[in-house]
């Protein structure tokens, strides 16, 4: 018991899992259901065919007791009777018969049947001329009866023919069955000397009827083929002269022809209107029939039983299955739900992990076979994270060689704008000085010349502030300042900076509409892309024009800057916003340049969310369009 | 749900615990009210043994409240209130007077009636199959065996000229059985005498002097409470004056009346009993119908007829159930 109840927690918990909704009792479940399913079919439809060949065997049983004691019954009503159509055949044999007429002594032997018969109430002896000769009644004086004239009744003329007679049931003062028998009188045989007539009271057929007793509540009557019921346990039914031949019990026995049709057991209403199962034997020689039934209730009260019986070994079957499948289900599913869970920990990470199944099968060896596997898994992992570490190790060590690489550099450029800019600054600065006050002392080749030294001062001042700007970009320390730009009026002062750069063939036009949308980026930054490409522009382009669109379309702004000047080579497009390349030009004199322009444009668009392209044939040409995010205020505030 | 599990199992607890309760109320016992003319009736005994023989135990399970009139016809309408308002459950009765009484006081309570008389014909039911109302119960025919009596006397003394009549003239019964007589002597064509008395104590003396006046040279007996109480006291009469009598219960032959031919009296008493026992079990009496005798007796006392010089024919012995001798 002990052992039990500490297993109950186990089976509950099994129990539970089992319907749980989710993945993980999906074996088990299933195994359940299928174990349910084969155990519960098997056993419901074994029961269902045991059930049904007991149902049949227990209905032919029922059904040939029943026939049984209606036969029985049959025989004794059939004896009965024939006990008094034999008194009556003794009663005609009597000594005085050899005269040629019945005698008034007759009623002597009549006396002698009402005592040897009970059951008749009455006798007549008759001539062959229908009159009385002799009467004895039990309840009334003969005299009453004499004048009668019995010539015409059919007992009479039955019995004349030498036949038995055995009337139709008639009910005596509208309650009573009686019958009325009749029988030849003969001188010898063929000798008809007069009839003998007996009224019987078949009230007697009730005591025979009341003995017939089927199981606690079942019972015979009896019936004639008019329906007229002639005895029934319950006298009260017959005394009422009760009709029943409604009833299909009494239909089926009087359908039925004796020797060839078989009885049939049928289930229908009994009298009270409640079912029965009843059977029936017929009475040839009367066409009575006697019925007999039983509640269907208590008649298949054994048949009840056994389908009880073997419904509770169903039952009990069923739950003794049940239990061994959850028993093998566990047995089976609890390693496949270990190995799960296994994978499972090994999956989140759990390396050091082993597999204990001893299930001395398949599982084992694949729970072996899965330990192995995590053995690998773990000495691959534990070389991957060595190298990993040796790696990030070097890289670390790279990582420091490249920063002090960086702060070499950042130092060089630092010394770059303090070592060259300072002392060119200074150049420049002492040129225009001299320049001026030098103005109109020295000659026109001298001021050519100190022109030259100051334009080549100020180009390599220009070189100079490239350089320090891409390397800066390129050291990622472009830093934006996003504020309100109204582009027309920003393109006004870019034009008007470019402009007096401008040959005098060449014009500038500046296509922009008066009130533009106010656009949200780096006032600084976007200058510094159209003087860049502007001054390019101005640069390549000797005659023609120089036109500066900007819209504003699908949410973009966009600026075009599109000249008529010498055009790039297809070859080269791909290549002008590298940095120090210069294509073709690189050893153009005509064209001087640093090669750093177009690749700040694009580092400086690109710093700002946009792209850069350019269309270019050369000898017509070339159109740069920049494309910049059209931010609203909300958006350049985040 | 756990609210509703507590409750149904209280309320399964609260029947469980009612049916012991009800088990344990002790049954109803039924009262059966019994009217008969005399106390001398062995028929009360009959009825007895009929209610025990279903299980019925007086005063156990049953009580059946006696009412005996001998004679006193004027108290039938007091004993039939009586009973009525002890609301007994059932209402016995083999005598006339109270069966009427007891038909006019209620339509309620069942009248189980052990009858004499045809009761279809003195209008106390409509018909033998289906009495209707609130009466069924056993009818003896006794008064239709009136012809049969008259005839086994005619057997038995050959020569007959005249037969008394002995009957109480003041009870209604003996009345209509008095015709049935009247009936049966002229189809056998034999004259009667009229012996009617009165009273509880009637003046037999007179009736066979008057017996021997009018040279009756045999007797009939109507029973009735009345006479059945002065019985002994007849057949002395009787044979003083050598007078062979047919009598209808075999009371009287026990007391030395010569002859009696008559019903099972004892069976239809006990058949009054399976009556009560239907009824009480829930059966309507109009569904009931009035049963009818299947037996008759005849009783022949021969030490009687040894006393008045008789010999009984052998037909006639043969044809007897018991005899005295």
């Amino acid at each position: 018991m002990i052992l039990w109840k500490s297993k109950i927690p186990n089976l509950k918990s099994l129990v539970s899992s089992l319907f749980r909704g989710h993945r993980r009792g999906r074996l088990v479940r299933h195994y359940f259901r299928v174990s349910v399913l084969l155990i519960a079919g098997g056993l419901i439809a074994s029961g269902i065919v045991e059930v049904y060949f007991r149902y049949q065997e227990s209905r032919e049983q029922l059904a040939f007791q029943q026939r049984a004691a209606a036969t029985v019954a049959a025989l004794k009503i059939q004896t009965f009777i024939h006990d008094v159509e034999t008194a009556m055949k003794a009663a005609t044999k009597y000594q005085g018969i050899a005269g040629k007429e019945i005698e008034a002594d007759y009623e002597f032997e009549l006396k002698r049947l009402l005592y040897l018969a009970p059951a008749i109430t009455e006798a007549s002896a008759i001539t062959v001329d229908g009159a009385v000769r002799a009467q004895i009644s039990r309840s009334h004086a003969a005299s009453s009866e004499t004048e009668r004239d019995f010539s015409g009744s059919a007992g009479f003329q039955q019995a004349l023919q030498r036949q038995s007679y055995f009337g139709p049931v008639y009910f005596a003062r509208g309650s009573e069955p009686y019958m009325t028998v009749a029988l030849p009188i003969e001188q010898y045989p063929g000798k008809v000397m007069g009839i003998l007539q007996t009224e019987v009271n078949l009230k007697y057929v009730w005591e025979v009827i009341s003995g017939i007793k089927q199981g606690k509540a079942g019972y015979a009557f009896v019936a004639t083929r008019s329906g007229d019921l002639i005895a029934h346990p319950d006298l009260s039914l017959v005394l009422q002269h009760r009709n029943v031949s409604q009833l299909s019990q009494v239909k089926a026995a009087f359908l039925s022809v004796p020797g060839v049709t078989p009885a049939k057991a049928v289930v229908a209403d009994s009298l009270s209107g409640d079912k029965v199962f009843s059977s029936y034997a017929l009475i040839p020689t009367l066409d009575w029939a006697v019925i007999v039934e039983q509640p269907v209730g208590e008649a298949y009260e054994p048949l009840y039983e056994s389908m009880l019986r073997t419904s509770t070994l169903l039952l009990v079957g069923f739950v003794v299955a049940l239990l061994a499948s959850l028993f093998v289900a566990r047995r089976v599913v609890r390693p496949v739900e270990a190995l799960r869970k296994g994978a499972e920990r090994i999956g989140r990470g759990d390396l050091d992990f082993r597999l204990n199944l001893r299930t001395g099968d398949e599982i084992e060896v694949l729970a072996d076979e899965f330990n192995r596997m995590t053995e690998h898994l773990r000495d691959a992992y534990t070389g991957l994270e060595r190298k990993v570490a040796e790696r990030t190790q070097e890289l670390m060590f790279a990582n420091d060689k490249l920063a002090e690489a960086s702060k070499l550099k950042s130092q060089f450029l630092a010394n770059v704008n303090h070592e060259l800019r300072t002392p060119l600054s200074s150049i420049i600065g002492y040129a225009r000085l001299l320049q001026r006050e030098t103005e109109g002392q020295i000659s026109s080749l001298q001021q050519e010349d100190l022109q030259d030294l100051l334009r080549n001062a100020e180009r390599l001042l220009g070189l100079i502030d490239s350089l320090l700007d891409f390397a800066k970009i390129e050291a990622g320390k472009i830093e934006t300042v996003i504020g309100p730009v109204k582009i027309d009026e920003l393109i006004r002062g870019v034009v008007a900076i470019v402009e007096p750069m401008t040959n005098k063939d060449v014009r500038l036009i500046s296509d922009v509409p008066a009130k533009m949308a106010t656009l949200y980026s780096d006032p600084e930054k976007l200058r510094r892309i159209l003087l860049n490409l502007l001054g390019n522009a101005v640069k390549f382009t000797d005659r023609g024009e120089i036109r500066i669109s900007a819209c504003q379309e699908n949410g973009e702004f966009k600026i075009a800057i599109a000249d008529t000047g010498i055009g790039i080579d297809q070859a080269d497009i791909s290549r002008i916003f590298e940095e120090f390349d210069r294509g073709i030009l690189a050893n153009d004199a005509a064209y001087p340049g640093t090669g750093l322009g177009l690749a700040i444009v694009k580092r400086l668009v690109e710093a700002l969310g946009g792209h850069v392209a350019v269309e270019s044939e050369v000898g017509k040409g070339s159109t740069f369009l920049v494309t910049l995010p059209f931010q609203t205020r909300a958006v350049a505030a985040d | 749900v756990g609210k509703k599990a507590i409750r149904v199992a209280l309320s399964a607890m609260l029947l469980t615990c009612s049916f012991p309760a009800e088990a344990q109320q002790p049954k109803k016992i039924r009262r059966v009210a019994y009217v008969a003319g005399t106390a001398e009736n062995p028929n009360v005994e009959a009825f007895r043994q009929g209610l025990r023989g279903l299980g019925y135990i007086e005063g156990k399970n049953i009580l059946v409240e006696y009412r005996y009139l001998e004679g006193n016809w004027d108290r039938v309408p007091s004993i039939v209130n009586e009973l009525i308002q002890l609301k007994v459950d059932v209402f016995v009765s083999s005598n006339l007077p109270t069966i009427r009484a007891a038909k006019q006081a209620t339509k309620t309570i069942p009248i189980v009636i052990v009858i004499t008389l045809d009761p279809v014909a003195t209008g106390i039911i409509d018909s033998l199959a289906r009495p209707g109302g609130n009466i069924t119960g056993v009818t003896t025919f006794m008064t239709q065996l009136a012809g049969k009596r008259l005839e086994l006397l005619m057997e038995v003394i050959s020569g007959i000229s005249r037969v008394g009549i002995l009957w109480d003239a003041n009870s209604q019964g003996p009345t209509i059985a008095f015709k049935e007589y009247e009936v049966a002597g002229r189809a056998l064509k034999k004259p009667l005498q009229s012996l009617g008395v009165r009273g509880p104590n009637p003046d037999l003396e007179s009736a066979f002097q008057a017996a021997a006046k009018e040279r009756a040279n045999a007797l009939i007996t109507i029973a009735n409470p009345v006479l059945t109480r002065h019985r002994r006291q007849i057949a002395d009469l009787a044979i003083k004056n050598r007078l062979p009598s047919m009598c209808e219960t075999r009371q009287y032959v026990d007391t030395g009346c010569l002859l009696s031919y008559e019903a099972d009296d004892a069976e239809s008493y006990k058949r009054a009993a399976t009556f009560v026992d239907k009824i009480l079990k829930g059966t309507k009496p109009s569904d009931l119908p009035v049963e009818q005798p299947t037996k008759f007796e005849l009783v022949i006392n021969l030490k009687t007829a040894k006393t008045l010089g008789l010999e009984i024919p052998s037909k006639v012995l043969m044809w007897a159930d018991r005899v005295i001798e």
